[in-house]
């Protein structure tokens, strides 16, 4: 079923729109889920809550992409559940990926202004044009989606480190595009 | 941590890079190791037909000695000069022909 078919169904109070998301979307809202919490139990719980607030949120919101939209209520939830269990456990996939992108934070902070996450938004989505197609899409499967660096590996026929080299030089464009700015994180 | 800012606000870059990291393949890479492999094997190859070819004595350059006079020779081992025997339609004893062959190696 088509997107905007989905969108349609929410908007009549379907039921059917949930069965539809799910069978069209459930796969990768999961792996999102999954990617970051690393728990199955967690991640099924993170899916049904999405398609929860999907429900109660569509309408008034009409997703120009229903899959960015979904993606990212399970980014967020997952985030969420992240932080209320990170005292209780380590979740080592998401404390990886952020050591990692602790390297594009700028060494200075030389300007007072801290720049909020919106304004910190823009600059990533302005830098994020300047990038090849496969670099983009290298660093959202990895930083957005929270793909592990083996899997990406393979998918390329290449070597894990290859990839975390390859990772590493974005890393680094990122922090210069920021310094750039001269915002403080 | 200092990462978490910048792993929070990616939550909220254009909707169209979602989309395109979720639909879009990665590029199959060739490690350097797999290209060298490559070169190497074309190398290979140009070197066994070079080979096989100069054995043969097929290559346009360097041919084989002695072999002046030969139907493939170059134009520099060609004869230039007079055809014989010459003919006269009148015998004419003052007319004399000599043959003079230089060999200029």
């Amino acid at each position: 079923m088509e997107d905007n078919q989905i969108i349609e169904l929410y908007f009549e109070r379907n039921e059917a729109a949930i069965k539809e998301t799910d069978m069209k979307f459930g796969r990768l809202l999961h792996s999102i889920a999954y990617n970051l919490l690393s728990s199955q139990e967690d991640s099924e719980e993170i899916v049904n809550d999405t398609y929860d607030k999907a429900w109660n949120s569509i309408p008034p919101q009409c997703p120009n992409s229903l899959r960015a939209y979904l993606g990212r209520i399970t980014r967020n939830l997952s985030i969420n559940r992240w932080n209320a269990k990170r005292t209780q456990k380590r979740f080592h996939e998401k404390e990886l990926l952020l050591s990692e992108l602790g390297d594009c934070v700028p060494d200075s902070n030389t300007v007072d202004t801290k720049m909020d996450t919106m304004e910190l938004a823009l600059v990533i989505d302005h830098w994020l044009e300047e990038l090849t197609v496969d670099d983009r899409v290298l660093f959202m499967r990895r930083y957005w989606f929270g793909e592990a660096v083996n899997r990406i590996a393979n998918e390329c026929a290449t070597t894990p480190n290859n990839i975390s080299g390859r990772l590493y030089r974005l890393r680094q464009r990122l922090k210069k595009a920021l310094e750039q700015e001269e915002l403080s994180l | 941590m200092k990462g978490k800012r910048i792993f929070d606000a990616l939550t909220r870059v254009r909707d169209e890079y979602i989309d395109e990291a979720s639909r879009t393949k990665l590029k199959k890479q060739h490690s350097g190791f797999r290209k060298l492999l490559t070169v190497a094997a074309g190398l290979v190859v140009v070197l066994g037909i070079g080979t096989i070819l100069a054995l043969q004595g097929l290559l346009p350059f360097g041919g084989s000695s002695g072999g002046a006079g030969h139907m493939g020779g170059s134009t520099f081992m060609s004869y230039a000069g007079p055809v014989f025997p010459m003919s006269l339609s009148k015998e004419d004893s003052d007319i004399a022909a000599n043959r003079n062959i230089v060999y200029d190696f």
